[in-house]
């Protein structure tokens, strides 16, 4: 992004430059009363946290995902797709992991991954379509919204940009796919979508034309400006997704499996610094939808079981070699789950309550919520019974993992849900005092280099970064486990271009943050 | 803001048959005062490039400038009847389409079929320029759906293919009575598996919500009680058989009405319900006019469809001669499907290649449309899901590889636009700047801006004065190329 570009944006997003000089010499909350410093610390903290959304398109069958073993019922209505109990792997005294989970057992037994069980809405519909639609929206049964849940949830964040103009780094990013109701928001959608970010790149660097003129007030009208804002998005991410891309890497093997490689461009796209806080992946084509053959230890399903293990397990443990595990966090969803007996074609049609699984070191792990799946207790089709509603995780996601307020996840969710204990929450950012860690930089205003030097209490996991005013990363100064006592470390800053940066130092879970000016 | 207030300004009420998506697809309803009735050319909707263009791209994939020049020719009315000729059936793509299946089946030879199948139709897309027909079949293809991963073989696929093309606008009814008896229908919603005490729903439930009435039309115990009536078909050989021990002959209420139903109640039941006639008549809209419907229309439509008994042809003829679909408005837009796009640059460009077909199916499904392959049972859901980060940008390389003769990656492609035949159709292509507008006005369905012609201009002039342009000029067919790249590049030219 051209650097006047980028001032505009600020400008308009409501920092006020004319205030900013002055930061550089003051800690942060010295100006605390300010609302641009507010908002600039918002950004800033926000960009810090990321989510995964892995959706398993068709409609998943939780009853063979986890399995009651002890549940006689269970085995009645499951002649032929059953799995037995000893073939199972352990999870508690009643139920059992499909063999093909041995990834998600894993993260599981870590403390790395939660269980919520049952999870639905109240008159839940059957359709794959409208299932989905529901999910994405974050509506009620009979409501029927435009906007996905994320899509509203990044409206919040941008209340202060002008209609038209987009951040200056991609929000959301979907690998492979076509574009999702869950990254609409009111100002149309959000954020970009590739397969590959380097073919992205080159498709996008070798040109486009747009301009910005008016547009006629008709349906084409709207469209063409539709065509423009994706052409502009792509235009303007295409650089960050590729300098992410050759900055990030990736530590462990994934295995060679659709959803294994789509997470394995996530986790390299994360740790090589794209501020996208959203990324959207799934198993596509209705693969779930497992009308027909399903199969039980094996089969369709046992395959599509282990693909989905096997890569968010190695997703983790990626994150975990790459240092970034802490900020990265997700949960898979499936539109529906499948009826308690199976069909004649040793196959399961649509059903309601499913379980689904949140992941990642942050999340309060090796936790089930709710209780086992109640085989005598069905609605009148012969479903599962709703123990959760989705919007319960959803609203732990907002409130924890993000750390939105509660109006903001109201606004998202459109009511009040209560939200499950499933993450750590979001670490404040005011937390340590300003004498606690003698955080500071010299000198500042700097124009070719500044000492950042700090002192800790106890030894931590620590990480000192540099940032710009969106929460970018600019320069990865330290990380790793510090020992007590004084720190100083040298950072160049005589390419980056003047103005204000942010450097945030995070010491265990709690995180200060100062200001920084590179003048010329 | 009250949180009532907040919710009733967010939340819209249940709509009959519009899903959220639907409502994101088209910026707005818009109004248009112009109804069904036939339209006639004035001044201000003139008979001219505009709106024959308009007509030819959406009832074909684009067109030809000789088609165009054949339209304008003609009254609007004579090329819609035109459009709507019964044609025969083309020959088929190969003997093997009789063939009994294989058992087991021959999975790389039905793989190169399949293909085979795929490039036969694309051709039959580029080929098919004065007709309705080939737009028409892909619309079936894309409301009945089956695709190759589930039916694997290709057989199946020219069967049901054929269907839509013997059917294409012949009766709804007759035509969706034949896809509960489809092979492809049978093994790909597992229709074929239904039997009495062993119900399979898969089909029945996709009948009501996605090929006939919309979700809020039926209630799951429709679903159980059509489950039940269509028991009884089974795939044998390259057809389907009644086998009556697998019928479930017992009473059902199905949509209000108790019997011993069969397949042919459970159709015409469905057929007299009011839901379904809008339900088709929404489709043809947001297919033929704009993403969001009309209501108005579309009840008028629905209307039609009833008084004709779902015979289809003399629904299209009224919709395509309206004075509503000749509203200026609706001109450009709509999205381009990977079809309109890719069938529409060989016409546009006059690309008959031999190699054309295969690259034009493998092209579209790059931009996600594989012919004979959608994603899920409800088809691609299109407009503006087609543009994406990835998808615009890759149209913009495909269109510019093509008018350079260079594949995407660099290599040489043997298909290439001959650039001085393609602007020897245009009388003007010694005037340079009304050329530039010509060549625009026929690619493009949306006008585009003085200052935007003068832009494209420059493309093609590269610095010479207007007047030292003509066809003759030195490297006039690199500065051809030019001015085309710089027109398949703009955000306009993904609208139709």
């Amino acid at each position: 992004m051209e650097r006047r570009d980028f001032l505009k944006q600020s400008l308009r997003a409501g920092l006020l430059l004319s205030a900013l000089p002055a930061l550089g010499r003051f800690p942060v909350q010295a100006l605390a009363a300010s609302p641009a410093v507010e908002r600039l610390r918002r950004l800033v903290s926000q960009g810090d946290r990321i989510f995964v959304l892995i959706q398993l398109q068709g409609g998943n069958d939780g009853l063979n995902t986890l399995v009651p073993v002890e549940n006689p019922l269970y085995y009645r209505a499951r002649p032929t797709l059953a799995i037995p109990k000893a073939q199972t792997l352990p999870l508690t005294d009643t139920l059992g992991w499909h063999p093909a989970l041995e990834g998600f057992r894993e993260l599981y037994d870590r403390g790395e991954l939660a269980i919520v069980q049952g999870v639905t809405y109240p008159n839940p519909d059957r359709s794959h379509f409208r299932g989905t639609d529901i999910w994405v929206t974050a509506t009620d049964a009979n409501v029927f919204l435009g906007t996905g849940w994320m899509g509203r949830y990044f409206d919040t964040l941008l209340e202060e940009l002008p209609p038209g103009e987009i951040p200056p780094e991609p929000l959301a990013v979907r690998i492979g796919g076509a574009s999702s109701l869950i990254l609409q928001s009111e100002r149309g959608p959000i954020g970009i979508s590739f397969t590959n970010p380097r073919e992205f790149y080159r498709l996008v660097s070798q040109g486009s034309s747009f301009d910005n003129s008016s547009v006629p007030d008709t349906p084409a009208g709207e469209e063409l400006l539709f065509v423009r804002s994706v052409a502009q998005a792509a235009q303007r991410y295409a650089q960050n997704v590729r300098q992410a891309a050759e900055r990030g890497t990736n530590r462990v093997a994934y295995p060679e499996t659709d959803l294994g490689q789509k997470l394995r461009i996530v986790a390299q796209l994360i740790s090589g610094g794209l501020g996208a806080k959203l990324y959207v992946v799934g198993i596509e084509r209705n693969a779930f939808d497992t009308h027909a053959y399903q199969g039980g230890i094996t089969g369709v399903h046992a395959s599509l079981l282990r693909e989905l293990g096997d890569a968010v397990k190695a997703f983790v443990d990626d994150l975990k070699a790459l240092g970034v595990a802490d900020r990265v966090a997700g949960m898979t969803f499936s539109e529906f789950g499948r009826r308690v007996q199976e069909n004649v074609t040793a196959g399961t049609d649509h059903g309601t309550a499913a379980p689904l699984f949140v992941f990642g070191t942050q999340v309060l792990g090796g936790r089930l919520h709710g209780h086992d799946p109640d085989l005598a207790n069905l609605d009148d089709r012969g479903d599962l019974l709703m123990q959760y509603d989705y919007r319960q995780v959803y609203a732990a996601a907002l409130l924890q993992w993000f750390g939105a307020p509660q109006t903001t996840a109201q606004r998202v969710l459109l009511r009040e849900f209560s939200p499950l204990p499933l993450f750590q929450p979001a670490s404040s950012v005011e937390e340590w005092q300003s004498t606690e860690l003698a955080l500071e930089a010299f000198p500042n205003p700097a124009s070719h280099q500044v000492i950042i030097s700090f002192r800790l209490p106890e030894s931590a996991a620590v990480e000192l970064l540099v940032l710009d005013l969106a929460g970018r990363v600019v320069r990865h100064v330290l990380s790793g486990d510090y020992a007590p006592g004084p720190y100083r470390v040298q950072v160049r800053v005589s390419d980056l271009a003047p103005g204000v940066y942010l450097y945030r130092l995070r010491v265990g879970r709690r995180t200060a943050i100062r200001a920084l000016q590179v003048v010329r | 803001m009250q949180r009532r207030e907040f919710l009733s300004a967010l939340v819209e009420p249940v709509r009959q048959g519009i899903g959220a998506l639907e409502r994101v697809l088209a910026g707005r309803p818009i109004r248009v005062s112009a109804g069904l009735e036939p339209y006639v050319p004035s001044a201000e909707v003139p008979w001219d490039e505009r709106s024959a263009g308009h007509l030819l791209r959406r009832a074909g994939f684009q067109c030809t400038k000789a088609e165009l020049d054949w339209a304008l020719a003609r009254s609007p009315q004579e090329v819609v009847e035109a459009l709507l000729e019964e044609l025969p059936l083309p020959e088929p793509p190969g003997q093997w389409v009789s063939e009994e299946p294989r058992r087991p089946p021959d999975a790389t030879l039905d793989a190169q079929r399949m293909a085979e199948l795929q490039r036969w139709w694309f051709r039959l897309m580029m080929q098919t320029g004065r007709s309705l027909r080939e737009k028409m079949v892909f619309f079936w293809h894309n409301h009945f759906t089956t695709d190759r991963e589930k039916v694997r073989t290709p057989q199946y696929h020219y069967i049901q293919h054929t269907t839509f093309r013997r059917m294409v606008w012949g009766n709804i009814r007759a035509l969706t009575r034949a896809m509960v008896l489809d092979p492809a229908m049978l093994i790909y919603l597992d229709n074929n598996e239904n039997m009495v005490g062993a119900p399979n729903e898969n089909f029945a439930r996709e009948l009501l919500e996605l090929f006939t009435l919309g979700v809020g039309n039926y209630t799951e115990w429709d679903v159980v009680a059509a489950t039940r009536a269509l028991t009884g078909w089974r795939v044998v050989g390259l057809r389907s058989v009644f086998v009556p021990q697998r019928f479930d002959d017992g009473v059902k209420t199905f949509l209000g009405q108790t019997g011993r139903w069969g397949t042919d109640d459970v159709i015409r039941i469905i057929f007299e319900q009011p839901a379904c006639a809008r339900f088709f008549a929404r489709k043809l809209y947001r297919f033929f006019v704009y993403a969001v419907p009309d209501e108005r229309i579309v009840e008028q439509l629905a209307q039609l469809l009833v008084a004709h008994d779902f015979e289809l042809k003399p629904v299209l003829r009224i919709l395509l001669s309206s004075a509503h679909f000749f509203d200026p408005q609706f001109y450009g837009a709509q999205i381009k499907s990977p079809l309109d796009f890719m069938v529409g640059l060989f016409r546009q460009f006059g690309i008959d290649h031999p190699e054309a077909p295969g690259y034009g199916v493998r092209a579209a499904a790059a931009l996600e449309l594989e012919v004979l392959n959608p994603p899920t049972v409800e088809g691609w859901k299109g407009h503006r899901l087609w543009i994406t980060s990835m998808t615009l940008p890759l149209r913009q390389r495909i269109a510019e590889a093509l008018i350079e003769g260079q594949s995407v990656n660099g290599g040489t492609l043997p298909l290439r636009v001959d650039v001085l035949q393609f602007a020897r159709q245009f009388v003007s292509h010694n005037q340079a700047r009304q050329f530039v507008r010509d060549v625009a006005r026929f690619l493009l369905a949306f006008p585009l801006s003085a200052e935007q012609e003068e832009g494209l201009l420059q493309e093609l002039l590269q610095g010479a004065a207007e007047y030292e342009w003509s066809l003759d000029a030195p490297n006039a067919d690199a500065r051809l190329r030019l001015l085309l790249k710089a027109i398949v590049r703009l955000p306009e030219y993904q609208l139709t």
